[in-house]
């Protein structure tokens, strides 16, 4: 099955049907190992829809109003959606923050093999690559002069190593892609015990190095589907809460309220990481308190529209060994 | 040591004392301070209280800005679980400040630095003994230098 073909059927359908009006997608990006995100507005565009391994974006931030641009636009107009695992645990978030409306879209899912990581191949001849192919756990890159062969689980995303691959029942239509079953002997934790190990001050010592290299771009922020807030609180002025200085001390306290804000319905897509050009390792921290929240409260994030997120809601008897 | 809040310092004799920022609930936790004042028990000068509507009001946000304004310590107190008086405000507090803790011993603050505790208006000792106990602890750590701000002067 040619999952590109598939795609597009689908969506052409949909257009035909009148069910949609806009349809957010891949296309092929400026190179081979690169794919964007794209709106088709048009039939006639639906041929440019792909899905591989390169679809990395998490494209359920396109649905939030204010970020697509104004609000008119999005209130009128019914989206569609192609949406990951990721993606999909990210609508399901929204869908408990009232950001969005179910009825105002049509989810189609898709299962994913994980995402290829272009930076964790080794030798790869950025511009002179004719085509790519995978061939069950391998991906062959032919570049004019050299075969390049890979073992898919190498040069996975850090995320999809430990990706259980769940997609929460909330789509319309699913396409069923070749779906490798994840490996269970990786401890999605491993990286989080690996600090926890360490005395306090060498703990320090490690995130005061990492947060020193913030430049305070924001992208983190940017990026994030559930960074939905009409107002950050780093741009409030009256009252300043984060100053504008660029020092160590600001950049810890951002970063810290950044994951204090996001705990809890933060479902790990890795963006914030992955567009982050200082390489600050945030889904340490993020899965520190997924970590967390799941041991306590036994909730985790993106699998069920009905529960509300952990932190606006209580039980009488949660846990509370560290107050006396 | 010179910090931001130059009161809390005697610069002539350089002795450093620990400054603690506390959070208190109206309700209960404000009251058993007003009942350990008015009832002549002796605790620490180096608290500074900072009255709250409830403990579900205080963001973790504030304890982060504490930290940042050369707080050596911070205390969050409010009502025992069931006898918030707005029903169910230290309910949501006990989350969030159970999850800030873990969070700030991960990114490497010594854990005897941040506490929360219940005290009800009628536990004056209670509150004298938080605060003792607090600042013997922070004592032996010594001055808080993470997260703290730079003097740019």
């Amino acid at each position: 099955m040619n999952i590109d073909r598939e795609i597009q059927n689908r969506v052409n359908k949909l257009f035909n049907e009148n069910k949609i009006t806009c349809f957010i997608g891949y296309e092929k990006g400026s190179f081979l190992y690169r794919a964007r995100p794209c709106f088709i507005t048009r039939k006639e565009d639906v041929n440019r829809l792909i899905f591989n391994s390169f679809c990395i974006n998490n494209l359920s931030i396109y649905l939030i109003n204010g970020k697509i641009g104004d609000d008119t636009s999005s209130q009128h107009e019914k989206f569609g959606i192609l949406a990951t695992p990721c993606t999909l645990r990210s609508i399901v978030s929204l869908l408990q923050g009232n950001q969005i409306k179910a009825e105002d879209l049509y989810i189609l899912a898709v299962n994913c093999n994980g995402m290829i990581d272009p930076y964790k191949i080794k030798k790869l001849p950025f511009i002179k690559i004719e085509s790519i192919d995978e061939i069950d756990d391998k991906i062959i890159i032919n570049a004019s002069s050299s075969k390049i062969e890979n073992k898919r689980i190498d040069i996975l995303y850090d995320k999809c190593l430990s990706c259980t691959n769940e997609l929460p029942k909330i789509y319309n239509d699913l396409i069923e892609n070749v779906s490798i079953k994840p490996d269970k002997s990786i401890d999605e934790y491993a990286e989080v015990k690996e600090i926890e190990k360490m005395p306090p001050d060498k703990r320090w010592e490690f995130w005061e190095k990492e947060f020193s290299r913030c430049i305070r771009c924001y992208a983190c922020r940017n990026v994030c589907p559930i960074c939905y807030c009409r107002e950050c609180i780093v741009d409030k002025n009256i009252p300043q809460w984060i100053s504008k200085i660029n020092q160590s001390s600001t950049n810890e306290y951002y970063n810290l309220i950044r994951v204090l804000h996001v705990m809890g319905r933060c479902i790990d897509c890795g963006e914030c990481e992955r567009v982050c050009p200082a390489k600050i390792p945030y889904r340490k921290l993020i899965k520190k308190m997924e970590k967390e929240i799941n041991d306590m409260y036994g909730y985790k994030p993106g699998l069920n529209p009905e529960l509300s997120p952990p932190l606006s809601t209580f039980k009488e008897g949660d846990p509370d060994e560290s107050i006396k | 040591m010179v910090k931001n809040n130059n009161i809390e310092i005697n610069e002539k004799d350089k002795i450093w004392e620990p400054t603690i920022y506390a959070f208190l609930c109206n309700w209960c936790s404000y009251e058993g301070a007003d009942l350990a004042g008015s009832s002549r028990r002796n605790y620490p000068s180096n608290i500074r209280i900072i009255r709250v509507p409830c403990s579900g009001r205080i963001d973790p946000v504030f304890v982060l800005k504490s930290f940042e304004h050369g707080a050596d310590g911070v205390l969050v107190s409010g009502c025992h679980p069931g006898d918030c008086h707005y029903i169910e405000g230290n309910y949501y507090a006990r989350r969030k400040f159970v999850l800030l803790k873990k969070l700030l011993e991960f990114i490497g603050i010594e854990s005897e630095r941040f506490q929360m505790r219940w005290i009800s208006a009628s536990e004056a000792v209670k509150f004298v003994d938080t605060v003792k106990e607090m600042v013997e602890d922070i004592r032996k750590l010594g001055p808080n230098k993470k997260l703290q701000k730079q003097n740019l002067l």
